[in-house]
């Protein structure tokens, strides 16, 4: 049992003190004992032992002997006065005790937990005599409304057995198993920048101000937190004539200090010429731990002719995150996530202040949250420019991002996000030739534009405490929270299953629920899926096809062979199974599904880092990786899958309608695609050209113009021209794809005039087709009652969905459809 | 205005190549070559079954890597690599040629500093390396390379836990750390920069 100053006590601010006598208390001597304090609305002043900030309740003992507390109560319910019973428990004189209001009823040797938690709003509270009616105290017919981590109780002058309401109050400090800080008189306001955040071309004036008279204004401009010991006091109007971070917070007495505002001042023009002979920008460490370090921007890129003027354009091409924080939780050896890139966990995760500038200049955000060290490969030291993952939670201030970073369409709500940089085919890391800062989320667009659940990303460019650092890229993460914004269902209710490592070893691991269902899809493939019982089961289906009514759908054919499609088209050499392992393992691969949904599990491209390299490259397996649940992975789940026919029939029909007729995956569709995004970064490149270009060390600085373009050039006008045509001979090849095409359509899908007539055109076999949607072959390769052979032009009187196939051989050709919105007039 | 380098970039992003229709010419060179291949009734078509066997022999083929034989490639070698190593001319390292040249760059490393030739870096050798290494000499997979031959990933270990390991440049630096906060504040920085003339 944890008294306060137990050197075992959760109790973070708790003094060391000596472990508690043991002392005999008359059980049947007055209660001498108060509600001392108590928060409920515990966001972060005190965690225990699970880990939770649950709300908790301080007594206090003011007599002058022991009292066992054990037969008294608490309760939040005056109906209920003995609501939960105290287990044995003696309080010495003078002593305070926290017991947490968590509802976990829980009596450990280590903590008190009760049966109930407390109100924000406000509600009945008190502690109740060994008689089971008595109330020895309590704060009336029900507290007053709390605020988050503001704690409730008596204030430090209040005097034994002086049970008195005024001396009841919000209190400066929560306290919890220690004496009480004053009661607060008030809160101060936040304080007022004259400028708020954004790109500057002129100095200007910087006014701080505060609506609470009396306050004190404290600032830095070093990413550390102001406070009454640490920073400068604000006395009169400052210039800001470079790039500048600005971090200010009021004080007065016996008042909550107002919450930490943080602005960044960034001037383009300066940025460009930041700490040119890599020195150290003033407040910067000298070293980064044992981390690589590299500051600065290159003159050679600056100073070029060709870049001067565009450089600038490009730092406002796209929006920006700032990340203002202490540097020594950044580099510090001992304790700087940068100086210990390769540890990981909540440990490794320190605060920060994000802010987020859209292109225009105008403000998009501010939060503070937690930041850490993301990636693989890229932790090693020897990399200069790291990834990082941020985390919404209520320990720093709000519990998430809620804000349309990806569209109004998109997520509005964020628990983490990712800022990745460009690991393997970088300037920073390796001075690799090939760094075109495309690939991972060009592939990720490319699973989007199919219609497929993607992990969204768009281009930013990085300051940390206003120092330029680079090119990168967000990217959301496919978890529960992904699961429940975009896929319908609560996030308690999503599986999501990933290859991690446990142990130091690869492991399949389910990050959100459990790998029941996913263990269930890999047996069922496992047993084999040659038949249509087998097959159809996983879409939770008989083997005609008809809905199973106490069937399981594990398994969205559909979103596996589009997933399987772009792993193909980028010829991905490290996902789902990694060439990189012999192809005996899985690798960055996530699948999600909901437990309480009908929907099979969906799988995400992710760091597709390992594409659009060898034109020729050919990653259709089959593989052995997967063979073990152990190394489990969709394309395993292809793999096997393609024994069955009906599977076989779904990959043809949207081969057919991805790489055919101007389709996502057709070369045209590809290339536009890809050049829309690297538009996006084209001048954007010479900022990450200046800052990381010389970084490896290579003679010379990498640049656009001579590095990443040829690269790019290659991409657009070598491999994406010829890349579709490879996959679907590869396709062609496993026997996947038809050796006759379906049938051609006189017109494509769209509005259409009543009485145009449609013709549909095959050089071989029957052309059978139907108006309404339906399949004109059936599971099992029979033609459908309702489908009707091809003799001539089809009139379009009213609205079609239009399905046809050619019938050759008795074999099926892949699916042509078409809609067509009839109108009387167009 | 849009600088010159702007125009040739915007040009690539125009698009200029001709693409082909979809599938184009080397789709249906793919196919004619394997309907060729399996077309085992000669009437110039693949039929299902005939299909099934191509599916077959292809899934045998490349499932010949469950019998033991690994995946090619290694990691994204540097052009130097390339160069030294990539002996069928494919211009990837596969796995072999991945492990010749972890082993060949050692080799050569180490060749270079062992300057009484008998095989091993001795402890003035081993100076030479680290100097150099701390130096900023090694970049990129250089510096890989260098942190195995010297073995400094147990000095970068320790480092972490307690200081040491920086450049040549960064000790210079922090001589002039004169509140010996680790951190460069104007007056250091003026300082550095003057010796720096």
């Amino acid at each position: 049992m944890v008294a306060c100053g137990d050197s075992t006590s959760p109790t973070a601010p708790a003094e060391a003190k000596p472990k508690r006598p043991v002392l005999v208390a008359d059980a049947n001597g007055p209660v001498t004992v108060v509600v001392s304090e108590f928060v409920a609305a515990n966001d972060s002043t005190l965690q225990d032992r699970d880990g939770d900030y649950s709300d908790w309740i301080e007594l206090y003992n003011y007599g002058a002997d022991p009292v066992q507390l054990q037969g008294c109560f608490l309760t939040d319910d005056s109906a209920l006065p003995q609501k939960w019973p105290f287990p044995e428990l003696v309080l010495a004189s003078g002593e305070y005790f926290v017991v947490f209001a968590s509802g976990k009823d829980e009596h450990s040797e280590l903590e008190l937990h009760t049966n109930f938690g407390l109100a924000t709003k406000g509600e009945y509270l008190a502690l109740v005599g060994r008689d089971g009616e008595t109330v020895v105290d309590s704060f009336g017919s029900e507290y007053p409304k709390q605020r988050n981590d503001v704690s409730f109780g008596l204030g430090p002058n209040w005097k034994s057995g002086d049970v008195n309401a005024d001396f009841h109050g919000f209190l400066l400090e929560a306290t919890p198993g220690r004496q009480n800080s004053e009661i607060l008189l008030g809160d101060v306001a936040g304080v007022r920048f004259s400028q708020s955040r954004g790109f500057f071309e002129r100095a200007f004036e910087l006014t701080l101000s505060c609506r609470t008279m009396d306050a004190v204004i404290r600032y830095t401009t070093d990413g550390t937190l102001p406070s009454l010991e640490n920073g400068q006091t604000y006395s009169r109007p400052f210039n800001v004539e470079q790039t500048s971070v600005v971090k200010a917070r009021a004080f007065k007495e016996q008042h909550r200090r107002s919450r930490v505002k943080t602005h960044s001042f960034v001037f383009p023009q300066d940025v460009a010429r930041q700490s040119l002979d890599g020195l150290p920008p003033v407040g910067f460490p000298f070293h980064w731990g044992s981390n690589r370090l590299d500051y600065g921007m290159d003159p050679e890129v600056v100073d070029d002719p060709r870049y001067r003027e565009e450089m600038i354009e490009g730092l406002r091409s796209l929006p920006s995150f700032s990340i203002v924080m202490d540097l020594d939780d950044l580099f510090d050896s001992e304790q700087g996530i940068y100086a210990n890139p390769q540890r990981d966990g909540r440990e490794w995760e320190r605060p920060c202040s994000v802010e987020y500038f859209l292109v225009s200049g105008e403000e998009g955000f501010q939060v503070d949250c937690g930041i850490r060290i993301r990636g693989g490969f890229s932790r090693n030291t020897g990399n200069p420019k790291h990834a990082l993952r941020l985390f919404f939670r209520d320990v720093y201030g709000p519990s998430k991002l809620e804000y349309p970073l990806f569209g109004e369409s998109a997520a509005q709500a964020f628990d983490n996000l990712d800022l990745r940089t460009f690991q393997n085919y970088s300037w920073s890391m390796s001075g690799d030739p090939r760094a075109v800062f495309m690939r991972d989320q060009f592939n990720r667009d490319l699973q989007a534009a199919l219609g497929q659940p993607s992990a969204r990303g768009e281009y930013c460019h990085l300051y940390i405490n206003g120092h330029y650092w680079g090119l990168y890229d967000t990217c959301e993460r496919p978890e529960a929270s992904y699961g429940a914004s975009y896929l319908g269902g609560k996030k308690a209710n999503f599986d999501v299953i990933k290859r991690g490592d446990r142990d130091g070893g690869l492991a399949i691991m389910a990050t959100d629920g459990n790998l029941d269902a996913w263990r269930r899809l890999w047996d069922q493939a496992k047993a084999g899926l040659e038949s249509d019982r087998a097959y159809q089961a996983l879409l939770g289906r008989n083997a005609d096809g008809s809905l199973d009514e106490n069937g399981e759908v594990l398994l969205d054919p559909d979103n596996l062979i589009d997933y399987m499609f772009v792993i193909f088209y980028g010829g991905n050499l490290d996902a789902p199974i990694s060439n990189f392992m012999g192809n005996r393992g899985p690798n960055n691969w996530y699948g999600i599904r909901n437990r309480k949904g009908n929907h099979g599990f969906q799988f995400f491209v992710w760091d597709a880092e390992h594409t659009l390299l060898d034109i020729n490259e050919d990653r259709t397996g089959p593989y052995p990786a997967g063979d073990d649940f152990g190394t489990s992975n969709p394309q395993w789940i292809w793999q096997q899958c393609l024994d069955n026919l009906e599977f076989r029939m779904s990959v043809a029909d949207l081969a057919y309608k991805r790489f055919y007729n101007g389709g996502v995956l057709s070369s045209k569709a590809v290339r536009k695609r890809f050049q829309d995004r690297a538009k996006q970064i084209e001048s954007a490149v010479i900022c990450e050209s200046a800052r990381w270009g010389d970084s490896s060390g290579r003679s010379g600085s990498m640049n656009r113009d001579d590095h990443w373009l040829p690269e790019m050039r290659r991409i657009a006008d070598v491999y994406i021209p010829r890349r579709s045509d490879v996959v679907l001979g590869q396709l062609f090849r496993h026997g996947l794809i038809p050796d006759f095409d379906p049938p051609k359509l006189s017109r494509t899908s769209g509005p259409t005039k009543a009485g145009t007539m449609l013709s549909l055109e095959s050089p071989v076999g029957k052309i059978y087709y139907t108006t309404d949607g339906t399949d004109p072959r059936l599971i099992g390769g029979e033609i459908h009652p309702r489908a009707q052979e091809y003799t001539a032009p089809i009139e379009m009187s009213s609205d079609i969905v239009l399905r046809a196939r050619i019938w050759l051989d008795e074999e099926w050709s892949a699916l042509a459809e078409a809609s067509y919105l009839v109108k009387a007039e167009l | 205005m849009v600088a010159l380098s702007s125009l040739v970039v915007l040009t690539f992003l125009r698009g200029g190549s001709v693409l082909q229709a979809d599938p184009g010419k080397a789709f249906e060179e793919i196919r004619a070559k394997l309907v060729a291949k399996h077309d085992q009734n000669g009437d110039g078509r693949l039929d299902e079954s005939e299909r099934e066997s191509m599916r077959l022999e292809a899934k045998q083929v490349s499932g010949q890597e469950r019998n033991g034989r690994r995946g090619r490639r290694g990691f994204p070698a540097p052009p130097e690599w390339l160069e030294r190593y990539d002996s069928d001319g494919d211009g990837e390292l596969n796995r072999q040629e991945q492990g010749a040249a972890f082993i060949g760059e050692q080799a050569r490393l180490l060749a270079q500093y062992d300057a009484d030739a008998d095989g091993r870096l001795g402890v003035a050798e081993k100076a030479a390396l680290k100097k150099d290494y701390e130096g900023g000499v090694f970049n990129g997979m250089d510096r890989i390379i260098a942190m195995q031959v010297g073995g400094f990933q147990r000095e970068q270990r320790r480092s972490r836990r307690g200081g040491g390991g920086f450049s040549e440049t960064q000790r210079l630096w922090m001589t002039f750390d004169a509140d010996g906060d680790g951190k460069a504040n104007a007056a250091e920085l003026e300082l550095i920069r003057a010796s720096m003339k």
